[in-house]
């Protein structure tokens, strides 16, 4: 029989020099750095092309997105591939910033600090290398996605539950967790239950850390600390290494699940909320990263606020309060949930019930009077690690597509979430935008997540967002408040916060690991 | 009495045999590197990832509407307004034409009979 005629293949050219080049480098070295990726990883691994580096340039930040332009994107499948790369980078003094699966919305996207940047995309860095379904812990490469690492665990029929962000369908758990990201179940601080990592460093030294370095060991995803320093830390919201490998710990699946709404119906009700659910988050009663959402946050769930409000600028209170009473949802929504079995499901959902009566306020609304609606629905998707988009919701509240998280930690106290609700709404209102608004409850801190919401089309919108986070950090930052995370766009304003000494030593382990800069250089507002 | 002193129910034999993987069983393989972008269908690559924002209200209704695939291809990977970029580690180009043809042609499924 004759053979069917295969197409040629095309041969993919040679990357043509990029639109933009990084700070202090030459076009001409640009060239040959371009030149030796391609001989590392083949051409169509080096992208400069338009078409490629389009979707790298998406940002939701309130700045232009030429600041954030890289000048090309390349894709490493092996740590000894990585190594190399160092090697052109340091050569050339040309700067990379790696993304694991780059979905950072609204902390800067797939984009890099500053223009120019090579963009390190180790999507394709995808293994699943180990789950033990006896430690009930996993072992991921950068490029594995949160669904991915579901699917994997369903196939296999292995009883081990994920603890995602809310863009959970599209994010990974190592990025998410390097940028010390956090979720909504028992499991809900990432950082915490992170155990083990494989580091390459600029020099092209690969560290394990933990118990990593042992020869033989069987402890890398069972024992963070290891023996002397405890390095993991210095390689999160950092830039001192590539992240190539991370254990984490996974929950195991619970006989009994019940998540639950509390609903709330004043503003001032946040002071109370706190100060009754509090101790039973230390107490461990309510064992998961319990959330308080306001108003916004949930109608912005299920419709565009155009459905009560036309016009422009802060939404007012009248129709927030007309909005509460038409679509039955709270000043402040508590979403919690109980996992266990029954028993001590029954014994801890007697404890909460009697606090929240003794407590004279909140309604308590189960899965099963909820009954399959948002934004319960999703809340409970999320609090047990579970694939949703749906939080994507809050963009058709104003639309335009502009989000910036603002999310300074508060002590888990009433009397600081009343202050920060009232600065932050205050602020906010002064740039005619809402107070779209969560707690994010952990140990003993909360993360208040704000969104800040603006038309990303609209120039004008565009700028006083920018000058409105600006105030929000320094006035935030004036009164003892700091933030978890932040975008690109602010990453030195939010780094001075934290104090001179903090940025001195930041710099100090910058210029012993990575002595040409070349690591994503101004992430967290470091620099060589 | 005061909730912050009540002992939390041990974690008992109960909890123990339920859960149902012991020590004895034998781990999984491990998954292999899948070339990242690639997906199995058209359909997959919609349910797990189009389908979340439309078909759920949060973005725009796209089936039945005979939306050119030339758009659909650019929006993805551009990006548009609150709607992210997909850049190609996310979806190669033949996954995204497949599924961009897909849109195009699909039908606005009836609403379910009310009950
Ligand atoms: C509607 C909405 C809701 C959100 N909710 C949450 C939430 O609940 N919780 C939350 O945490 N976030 C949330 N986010 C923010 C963000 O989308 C997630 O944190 C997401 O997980 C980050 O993207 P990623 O996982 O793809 O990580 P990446 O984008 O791959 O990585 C994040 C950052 O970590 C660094 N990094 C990545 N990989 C490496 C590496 N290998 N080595 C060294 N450094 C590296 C880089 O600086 C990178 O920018 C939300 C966003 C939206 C739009």
């Amino acid at each position: 029989m004759p053979s069917k005629k295969q197409a040629p293949v095309a041969t993919p050219a040679t990357p043509a020099d990029p639109a933009v080049l990084p700070a202090g480098v030459s076009a001409a070295d640009m060239h040959a750095a371009i030149a030796k990726f391609v001989a590392i990883l083949g051409p169509q691994n080096v992208v400069t092309d338009a078409d490629h580096i389009a979707p790298y340039t998406k940002v939701m930040i309130a700045e232009s997105e030429d600041l954030h332009r890289p000048s090309a994107v390349i894709y490493a499948r092996e740590v000894t591939e990585i190594q190399q790369i160092l090697k052109v980078c340091n050569e050339y003094k040309v700067p990379i910033w790696t993304i694991s699966t780059g979905r950072n919305f609204g902390y800067g996207s797939a984009a890099p600090q500053s223009a120019g940047q090579v963009v390190l995309d180790l999507k394709h860095m995808n293994r699943i290398l180990e789950v033990d379904p006896v430690l009930c812990t996993a072992l991921v490469e950068p490029g594995v996605t949160y669904q991915q690492l579901k699917d994997y665990l369903d196939e296999n029929d292995i009883p081990l539950w994920l603890s995602c962000p809310a863009p959970s369908a599209i994010a990974g758990p190592l990025g998410n967790t390097v940028d010390r990201g956090v979720g909504y179940t028992p499991y809900g601080e990432h950082f915490m239950m992170q155990c083990g990592m494989e580091v390459v460093l600029a020099d092209g030294d690969v560290l394990r850390t933990g118990m990593g370095g042992v020869e033989g060991t069987s402890a890398w995803q069972v024992f963070k600390w290891g023996y002397g320093p405890y390095l993991d830390g210095i390689f999160t919201q950092s830039n001192y290494g590539i992240v190539t490998k991370m254990g984490m710990w996974l929950m195991p699946k619970p006989p009994v699940y019940k998540p639950f709404c509390i609903r709330y119906d004043k503003d001032e009700d946040i002071h109370d909320i706190v100060e009754t659910l509090r101790p039973l988050r230390i107490a461990n009663v309510i064992p998961n990263a319990m959330v308080f959402a306001n108003v916004m946050w949930e109608a912005a769930a299920i419709m565009p606020r155009s459905k009560y409000y036309d016009g422009i600028g802060v939404t007012p209170d009248s129709v927030l309060e007309e909005i509460k009473a038409k679509e039955g949802l709270g000043a402040w929504n508590v979403y919690a949930a109980l996992y266990g079995t029954k028993e001590q499901v029954e014994v801890n959902w007697q404890i909460i019930t009697g606090a929240i009566k003794a407590s004279g306020k909140g309604t308590i609304i189960t899965e099963e009077e909820a009954a399959g609606t948002q934004p319960f629905d999703y809340r409970a998707k999320l609090m047990r690690g579970d694939m949703t988009l749906q939080e994507f919701g809050l963009y058709r509240w104003r639309g335009g597509g502009g989000s910036m998280w603002f999310a300074p930690v508060t002590a888990a106290k009433g009397s600081e979430t009343v202050e920060q609700t009232r600065l932050a709404k205050e602020i906010l209102g002064q740039y005619g935008l809402d107070y779209v608004a969560e707690y994010i409850v952990g140990m003993r801190d909360m993360h208040h997540v704000v969104d800040v919401l603006y038309d990303r089309s609209d120039p004008d919108e565009m700028a006083r967002a920018h000058e409105c986070f600006a105030k929000l950090l320094s006035e935030f930052g004036k009164r003892g408040y700091a933030v978890y995370r932040v975008n690109t766009a602010f990453m030195d304003q939010a780094a001075d916060l934290f104090g001179p000494v903090k940025r001195k030593i930041d710099q100090t382990l910058k210029r012993a690991l990575d002595p040409n800069g070349i690591l994503a250089p101004g992430k967290s507002g470091i620099r060589i | 009495m005061n909730p912050r002193i009540l002992p939390l129910v041990p974690v008992g034999a109960a909890l123990l045999t339920l859960l149902a993987v012991s020590a004895g069983a034998a781990p999984p393989p491990p998954s292999r590197q899948t070339p990242s972008g690639q997906w199995a269908s058209a359909q997959v690559v919609w349910e797990k990832t189009c389908a979340r924002c439309h078909t759920t209200g949060v973005g725009p209704e796209l089936r039945g509407r005979a939306l050119p695939p030339e758009y659909i291809t650019s929006v993805v990977r551009n990006g548009l307004l609150a709607m992210p970029a997909f850049p190609h580690t996310a979806i190669d180009d033949a996954s995204l034409e497949s599924v961009a043809r897909f849109v195009s042609t699909s039908k606005l499924p009836k609403p379910a009979a009310k009950r």
